[in-house]
């Protein structure tokens, strides 16, 4: 059951390479997979000594995930409605999280398996426009260069591929 | 180490719908694992799809990954560089656009500037598109009478385009539905005196295509060339008498409510049985403009030439008159097309009756008067409005017309008027009409003035005392406003300080009755 959370109440997390950090309880519940856990408990039940661990996601990783529940900490909660308002459908990203999300690839796509695994929908969002923005309008080769991908087509394979996809060129 | 080609694909997709219809064309070609995730991934071009356009009013055999390709394949004919370069796509081009506001649907707000036509992206969509002179120049301005206005420039026509092209690129315009008033960057042709030429030839009016906008062939097809000169006319006096300023949802805006349930529905809580079973939406307060000739000027123009053949007649620019109107109708009688019916049976014939009130000039008699009518669905499929004007107790002018859009759209009823007994020498000319409000109860005139009508009344009451040649000065200001509006320079004869008389008359006769301003009316 949910007790009475007083604003300050503190929630301990530990990253998969043992780093232990304290966060406002708010904070955390940012990710609805540890809010719903924390309605489960009895809110003496996490302590410094014995914090939530969270697998699969290390320190550094966890630390830019909570910088960003931080800032986040009044946004509103998204309903699924919302989710569903075509207006709202927008690559858009404000600023804050557009400087937030200048990170290296490999960091860019460990935010997003994180904030996929705690359930933080909002900065999965956020997350995945990035990389589509990273996408968006560049060619095949371009595309390759960004992400570091191997052609791994024929020659035969490439040509018909190519022909395959003629109605998004002009001719 | 995480890399995008190893995500899981809940993941992939994520990321993957917030591209634009025209990635998907590149993201295949990367290599094989974006290849045979991307490979006929319907799921992905429906979310894809959905976040670019409106939802479709019905998804059952929509093929989004289809309705995609179309769309980027339009785009791309629109990015090309010369009209000479797209043309030969009109039939593509009017296909795909015509499905997109087929497809269009409420985003659930109203338009900036209206408060009874929905917004709709595939809309926002063809206006981002049709913003480009090119494509206008290219898709609008192929109709026989955009053929004459370029042979009157020496300018060779383009390669020739068969009845049914040019028939395409009648509707686009009409779709488009901000007439295109100037024709070539010189601006030295006007679109007007062809139009009119077309609109008050008597002998366009036959029994073949009822008087109204439809082919002379008895097949109630609509006739999109007609309906094109009606539209180039009407807008003419529209921007000659500033009405843009109140209508500029209706007539300034490219598209606007040019698809099917585009009106703003609030239907009174006294709604009837028989309004609940109308398709149309007809009960209810509706604008009306109506133009015409001088009767000396129409007759000498139809009848004086003794060498009358089946060709065109001479351009004509001689001013006409406007009217602006009110009209209250409710739906009478309901009744299902027969199978000898000249209607289709996919939908009723609704019948309606009402009165119509001038809104401009109060003391002319053919604004007031009772109307009857009816409408119905043409086998092809398109909206007829039918409506009769009642003088005490007398039939006098009858008007057909089509709804531009379809059922319910917001852009109205496109037609021509002419007298009740088909009169061989006439008078005849254009009229449209468009949705106001869903109620017809009689608050007093203001309860259904457009938005900003006292602004635009105070606007011109000011800038008419400034200057005793008002009209030319709108002009210049025009000019230097935008490029499109201002091609009614010619100062149109002696009526404007009449609508302004009047204008000043209603805004005396108002400021009276009103409490608060009417833009929530």
């Amino acid at each position: 059951m949910a007790e009475a959370k007083p604003a300050s109440q503190k929630i301990w997390l530990i990253s998969n390479d043992n780093a232990t950090m304290e966060v406002d309880r708010v904070v955390v519940e940012r990710s609805m997979l540890l809010k719903n856990m924390l309605e489960d408990l009895s809110h003496t039940d996490i302590t410094q000594d014995n914090p939530i661990p969270i697998p699969n996601v290390n320190e550094a990783v966890l630390r830019k995930v909570v910088e960003w529940c931080e800032h986040h900490r009044n946004d509103p909660v998204t309903t699924p409605d919302d989710e569903s308002d075509a207006r709202k459908k927008t690559t858009d990203i404000e600023e804050w999280d557009q400087k937030f999300m200048q990170v290296d690839q490999e960091m860019l796509f460990e935010i997003i398996l994180a904030s996929n695994f705690l359930d933080i929908k909002p900065l999965l969002d956020v997350g995945c426009k990035t990389v589509a923005n990273m996408i968006k309008g560049k060619s095949p080769e371009e595309i390759r260069k960004t992400f570091n991908i191997t052609n791994d087509f024929s020659a035969e394979e490439e040509e018909q591929i190519r022909r395959e996809n003629e109605w998004a060129e002009d001719r | 180490m995480a890399q995008l080609t190893t995500l899981p694909n809940e993941i992939l997709h994520n990321i993957l719908q917030w591209l634009t219809p025209k990635d998907l064309g590149s993201l295949p070609r990367v290599c094989r694992a974006l290849h045979s995730y991307v490979k006929d991934n319907q799921k992905l071009c429906h979310d894809l799809y959905l976040h670019h356009f409106d939802s479709p009013p019905t998804e059952e055999g929509f093929d989004w990954e289809d309705e995609l390709h179309s769309i980027v394949r339009l785009e791309n004919i629109c990015l090309r560089e010369t009209a000479e370069e797209k043309e030969g796509e009109l039939s593509f081009v009017y296909d795909v656009v015509t499905r997109m506001l087929q497809h269009a649907s409420s985003t659930g707000n109203a338009v900036e500037a209206s408060d009874t036509q929905y917004a709709s992206r595939n809309v926002d969509f063809l206006n981002s598109l049709f913003e480009n002179e090119v494509n206008r120049e290219a898709f609008l301005q192929k109709s026989s009478l955009f053929e004459r206005v370029y042979r009157s420039q020496h300018q060779i026509p383009s390669k020739n385009l068969s009845k049914e092209q040019r028939q395409q690129s009648a509707k686009l315009h009409c779709l488009y539905g901000k007439p295109v008033l100037q024709v070539g960057r010189l601006r030295s042709a006007r679109t007007y005196p062809y139009a009119c030429s077309r609109v008050y030839d008597i002998r366009q009016y036959t029994t073949q295509s009822r008087w109204g906008p439809f082919m002379n062939d008895g097949s109630d097809r609509v006739d999109w060339e007609k309906v094109e000169a009606i539209l180039i006319v009407l807008g003419n006096n529209v921007y000659a008498k500033k009405l843009t300023r109140l209508f500029s949802d209706i007539w300034d805006n490219p598209f606007s409510g040019s698809w099917k349930s585009s009106f703003i529905s609030s239907p009174s809580p006294d709604i009837t049985s028989l309004d609940a079973m109308d398709p149309y939406g007809v009960t209810g307060t509706w604008y009306r403009i109506v133009c015409f000739l001088d009767y000396n000027d129409f007759f000498s123009y139809n009848f004086t030439n003794p060498e009358r053949d089946e060709s065109p007649l001479h351009t004509l620019d001689v001013g006409e008159a406007t009217r602006l109107i009110i009209m209250r109708i409710h739906v009478t009688k309901i009744e299902q097309a027969g199978p000898q019916s000249e209607y289709s049976s996919d939908l009723p014939i609704v019948h309606f009756e009402g009165i119509s009130r001038p809104l401009d000039d109060s003391w002319d008699d053919n604004a007031s008067s009772d109307l009857r009518g009816t409408v119905g669905l043409t086998k092809e499929g398109e909206v007829r409005w039918t409506s009769v004007s009642i003088f005490h107790g007398h039939e006098r002018w009858k008007s057909e017309g089509v709804q531009v859009g379809g059922v319910r759209s917001a852009r109205g009823v496109i037609g021509n008027w002419f007298d009740r007994d088909y009169d061989p020498h006439g008078p005849c000319g254009p009229s449209a009409y468009w949705k106001a409000s869903d109620s017809e109860v009689a608050h007093g005139t203001h309860a259904v003035l457009p938005r900003n009508f006292l602004l635009w009344s105070a606007l011109l009451q000011m800038e008419d005392s400034d200057d005793p040649e008002g009209d030319m000065e709108y002009t210049m200001e025009n000019e230097e406003d935008d490029e499109e509006d201002d091609s009614e320079s010619e100062p149109v004869g002696n009526e404007l300080p009449e609508l302004l008389l009047d204008a000043e008359f209603e805004i005396i006769e108002l400021t009276h009755h009103i409490e608060e301003p009417p833009s929530g009316a």
